[in-house]
């Protein structure tokens, strides 16, 4: 009877045990990277007895969560990738949507500034037209610093986002490492089993930190776990936690960096091997999207600032005088590193803004000469300096230390500076600063025209240039024209075969003679004084709209705003498409893990009634047992 | 599989949240009538917007500047048709003025009527447009082109021409200069010009006279003599270097032929009457005119002051056509670029329709699609809501 006694209680006990266990897990069914548990039941040890092996009931000997190290891991490593596409998708988006509305696009004032140039053209005496210009330069103006400035306004809060992930991923290694500790000792004080609630808890945290940045892990034999981020940077090591830092760039004042204590003090940079997650993200979006998309802008107002000014300070203005800057003229812009200890001065200078590719360059010193790095294409170039590349023309002088280095952002601040720097309407150059004419008393139908002016230096002229027809200027039989009021000789021109037209180019003018000259007939050209009706500039600068003038003359402006709006838009298009895959194997990844480790509560309702039957079983037991000794005792009662 | 309550939940929820954000771009996109609502939806499509709509605005600006070219050209061709009636009625004058019947007094007041159009010419050429701006006056628009001081006229502009862009690859000019129109025109018959020694007595005219042939071009001297009135009147024709080109006897109405010149003759010379025969020059319009006042107002009655009045009627009246000519060479021209202009714009009408059809092609939304879209994406939605309601209504403990 004890026995059977015996037997039921042990039932009793274990079935309580497993019922309970069904509860805790209908209890959780909602809780976030809960596993579900199950009661292993075992028989106890039967006792040998009568020369048989009497079973003596059941005992539990674990309660089990239903788990998988694989598709853990495997969850972990979708949610870092797939919120790190997720964070990247939105950041582009928003840069996609800044450009996406066609009225407020960089597009739309280039067209009108343009059309303003051509009104110019149309009426160049005329100072309303002329005021309706500086209008619309200064609306472009306030157009790029409206791009701009939402460019560096994300930046900004790119720096908060990253600052934050930081602190976060801070505070989630030392919870962390605060839940090791616990797990190794629970798991020492239950002699081995495993303290299933502390575990999921830990996961679940570590696949927090996985949101925010792609980490790995190693299971140490205690029970603790290891996290590393990046190429192994440890963040949790048994019970303590490392702390990732955030300092300002060296080399950019505007931008955070994210790394850890630096044993000699300041701190490492691990911007570039973070990836993954939303800080992974920030830092990719803004390596890969933000910085090149306001360099690309910068480039772009560097450019037209540029080849506008160059076109407009080849002009006349309404007063006869030579053409000022329109723009304001941008340089390049570098940043010396604060441990250049080297007494080492750097001059960049933009030597043709038209070959400028929008990328940033670094120029390091080691080993007795200079390395000029470009950031975007890896391409490199040694030496003792001076250095040219695309456009630039980068002049070191001074003593400098091994490990002085510089960061040279050509176009960084292009956009933010882009001004105009012309104020009054009579200023804009609209005409030619020269004008030909042939002389009436010429007897030959000889004409001049197309007068160009390439290099101003030499202007305005000292007096007028006259080119005289001698059928023997350059000798007997050799026609061509004698020179007065400039330099150079005389002009080879033959009537009988360049009557057609004949190009020449005198000191920076450049010009055409055609027809068929007599003896002694004159050629004039002249300062241009006075010429309020001539628009010859003005046609010039409104041509340079569709001229191909950037990117080493493959690109228009509008092409190359074009191309900044194609690479955002792609990017974004790229994230988007990522984002979607990345979520749809998170999905799977996650269902997999849930086939294994969720609460299904249909399940756990059968469970519930298997185990509350087995219980009303094991209840009855006691009763037969009371029943049976009740017996006995009524049999030997006399 | 083994699936999990929360996962069932989860599942069915963000099926709807699928739906319904792609639902939401399909209203959007009805919305705006917008294909793409950013870039990112076509980023190919999206640079070529860009650069059609550039096309679009530079072809509207375009469109504005050639009608301004046709307000221009149609100014100046008004404008020259006026100096061509005005030169008419001064060729009929002078035709007038050159016939027998007329006396010196009646001459006098015809130079009268030629110096008002003289004033009238000079208020021709000092024109301006709209904007106040000269229209003859080359670059310097804003200098009056042509000024008197006496009896001369000059020109204060340049031989700048101004001109309009109306389409990428295509300027044309809507000026011409007060050099080109008023002042280079040639004299004589365009080749030669033919004027007598103002020291002629005699009563020889210069009659028809025309370019032979090819032209020597050289300044000649036409002698004639006659040493004795019973002997025959001769002639000889020297060039600048005194060589004598050709010689003979003269009688009235006679040819006189060298170097690709061929000149009559008529009246009667007297003994050492010369004529010049020089390469034609530049002259301007002002100072053609005013020579004809200068000779009229100075007629006399005598023989040999009415050949010499012959003469410089002769000469202007060559003048005159050659201005005549000169001012329809200049009027066609501007009618040729005013047909450019016309056929221009009627290019870029063209062109922007079709710019406007691949422009909506590209970004502009398929109704139709997008509707039957919207509606099977409305149904689907509904069809996720309902099935998630009847999946969430499942529960073994209903049972319990």
């Amino acid at each position: 009877m004890a026995d059977l006694l015996n037997v039921g209680t042990s039932a009793l006990l274990s079935l309580q045990r497993a019922i309970s266990t069904t509860g805790h897990n209908i209890a959780n069914v909602n809780t976030e990277g809960y596993s579900r548990q199950r009661v292993n039941f075992d028989t106890l040890p039967s006792q040998f007895s009568g020369g048989n092996y009497i079973g003596s009931g059941v005992s539990t000997t674990s309660v089990q969560r239903s788990y998988d190290q694989f598709l853990t891991s495997e969850v972990r490593t979708r949610t870092a990738s797939q919120s790190g596409f997720q964070a990247f998708y939105e950041l582009s988006s928003r840069l996609d949507g800044l450009l996406a509305d066609p009225a407020v696009g960089l597009a739309p004032a280039l067209d009108s500034f343009f059309g303003v140039v051509q009104d110019v053209a149309n009426n160049p005496g005329s100072l309303p037209e002329r005021q309706v210009l500086l209008g619309e330069a200064q609306v472009l103006a306030d157009r790029f610093h409206y791009l701009d400035g939402n460019f560096r306004n994300m930046g900004d809060e790119l720096n908060t986002r990253i600052e934050g992930a930081v602190g976060e991923i801070n505070s989630l290694a030392q919870s962390i490492a605060d839940l090791n500790e616990e797990v190794v000792r629970a798991t020492a004080r239950a002699t081995g089993e495993p303290p299933n609630d502390l575990l999921d808890a830990r996961d679940q945290l570590i696949n927090q930190l996985a949101e925010i940045i792609g980490v790995t892990t190693v299971e140490q034999s205690d029970g603790a776990v290891n996290v590393m981020v990046g190429k192994g940077q440890s963040l949790v090591v048994g019970f303590t936690a490392e702390q990732l830092q955030t300092a300002v760039d060296p080399y950019d004042g505007t931008q955070i960096l994210v790394g850890s204590a630096s044993p000699a003090g300041g701190i490492t940079d691990l911007s570039r091997f973070l990836s993954g997650g939303e800080l992974g993200a920030a830092l990719d979006f803004r390596e890969r999207m933000l910085n090149p998309a306001i360099n690309q802008l910068g480039m772009l107002a560097t450019g037209i600032a540029a080849t506008f000014n160059e076109q407009h300070q080849l002009g006349l203005d309404l007063n006869s005088q030579p053409g000022g800057e329109f723009f304001l003229p941008l340089n390049a812009t570098f940043v010396a590193h604060p441990n250049n200890s080297g007494l080492t001065s750097l001059a960049v200078d933009i030597s043709d803004a038209t070959a400028l590719t929008g990328d940033d360059y670094s120029l390091r010193f080691g080993g007795g000469q200079w390395t000029l790095t470009n950031l975007t294409t890896n391409v490199t170039q040694t030496g003792a300096g001076p250095f040219a590349v695309d456009g630039l023309a980068i002049n070191v002088a001074g003593a400098p230390v091994d490990g002085d280095a510089f960061v040279i952002q050509p176009t960084r601040q292009g956009a933010t500076l882009f001004d105009v720097v012309l104020s009054r309407p009579e200023d804009f150059a609209a005409a030619f600063p020269l004008r030909s004419a042939s002389e009436l008393s010429n007897t030959g139908s000889a004409q001049i025209e197309g007068v160009v002016v390439t290099d101003a230096s030499g202007l305005p002229l000292a007096g007028q240039v006259t080119l005289t027809f001698n059928p023997d200027a350059l000798g007997i039989g050799l026609p061509g024209f004698d020179l007065t009021g400039i330099a150079g000789g005389p002009l080879s021109y033959d009537p009988a075969t360049q009557s057609n037209g004949a190009a020449f180019s005198l000191g920076g003018i450049d010009f055409t003679v055609s027809g068929d000259p007599q003896s002694g007939d004159e050629l004039t050209i002249s300062n241009n004084t006075g010429g309020s009706g001539d628009n010859r500039n003005a046609l010039a600068l409104a041509g340079l709209q569709t001229s191909r003038e950037l990117a080493g003359g493959t690109s228009s402006y509008q092409e190359t705003y074009g191309r900044l709006v194609a690479d955002i838009a792609v990017q974004s298009r790229q994230a988007e498409t990522g984002a979607t895959t990345e979520s749809i194997l998170l999905e799977q990844a996650v269902g997999a893990r849930e086939s294994v480790s969720g609460v299904n509560l249909d399940e756990e309702a059968a469970n519930l009634i298997r185990f509350q039957q087995a219980y009303q079983a094991a209840a009855q037991m006691i009763t037969v047992a009371d029943q049976l000794f009740q017996t006995l005792l009524n049999a030997t009662q006399r | 599989m083994r699936l999990s309550s929360a996962q069932i939940f989860q599942q069915g929820i963000s099926a709807i949240l699928v739906q319904q954000s792609k639902l939401q771009h399909t209203e959007q996109q009805l919305a705006t009538g917008r294909r793409m609502l950013t870039p990112a939806d076509d980023p190919v499509a999206a640079v070529q917007v860009l650069s059609l709509t550039e096309d679009l605005q530079l072809i509207d600006q375009y469109q504005r500047n050639g009608s301004l070219a046709e307000g221009q050209l149609a100014l100046e061709e008004t404008v020259l048709a006026d100096v061509g009636n005005m030169l008419n009625r001064v060729r009929e004058l002078v035709v007038q003025a050159n016939n027998a019947s007329q006396s010196p007094e009646s001459r006098r007041s015809i130079g009268t009527e030629i110096a008002a159009r003289v004033d009238e010419l000079q208020a021709l050429a000092n024109t301006r447009d709209a904007s106040g701006e000269y229209l003859f006056a080359g670059f310097q628009s804003h200098t009056e082109p042509f000024s008197r001081l006496g009896n001369s006229y000059s020109y204060n502009g340049d031989n700048g021409q101004r001109m309009l862009q109306v389409a990428g690859s295509t300027q044309v000019a809507v000026r011409d200069s007060g050099f080109d129109v008023f002042m280079s025109v040639p004299t004589g018959n365009g080749t030669f010009d033919i004027e007598p020694a103002g020291t002629n007595t005699g009563t020889a005219v210069i009659g028809s006279n025309s370019a032979n042939g090819s032209f020597v071009a050289d300044s000649y001297s036409i002698i004639f003599s006659q040493t004795t009135p019973a002997d025959p009147v001769t002639y000889q024709v020297v060039d600048s270097s005194a060589a004598v080109v050709a010689s003979g006897n003269f009688l009235p109405g006679d040819n006189i032929e060298f170097a690709g010149v061929s000149v009559r003759f008529d009246g009667l010379p007297e003994n050492g009457d010369s004529f010049a025969l020089s390469p034609s020059v530049r002259q301007d319009m002002f100072s053609t005119l005013q020579n004809i006042v200068g000779h009229l107002e100075g007629a006399g009655s005598a023989p040999s002051e009415l050949a010499a009045l012959n003469n410089a009627m002769g000469q202007a009246l060559n003048n005159i056509d050659q201005a005549l000519g000169h001012v329809l060479n200049v009027r066609a021209d501007v009618g040729v670029r005013l047909g450019h202009v016309e056929s221009q714009l009627n290019i870029n009408d063209s062109f922007n329709v079709q710019l406007q059809e691949t422009l909506s092609e590209i970004q502009d939304l398929d109704y139709a699609d997008a509707i039957s879209r919207f509606n099977l994406q409305l149904t689907t939605l509904e069809a996720a809501q309902q099935a998630y309601i009847k999946m969430q209504g499942l529960s073994l403990f209903n049972f319990l």
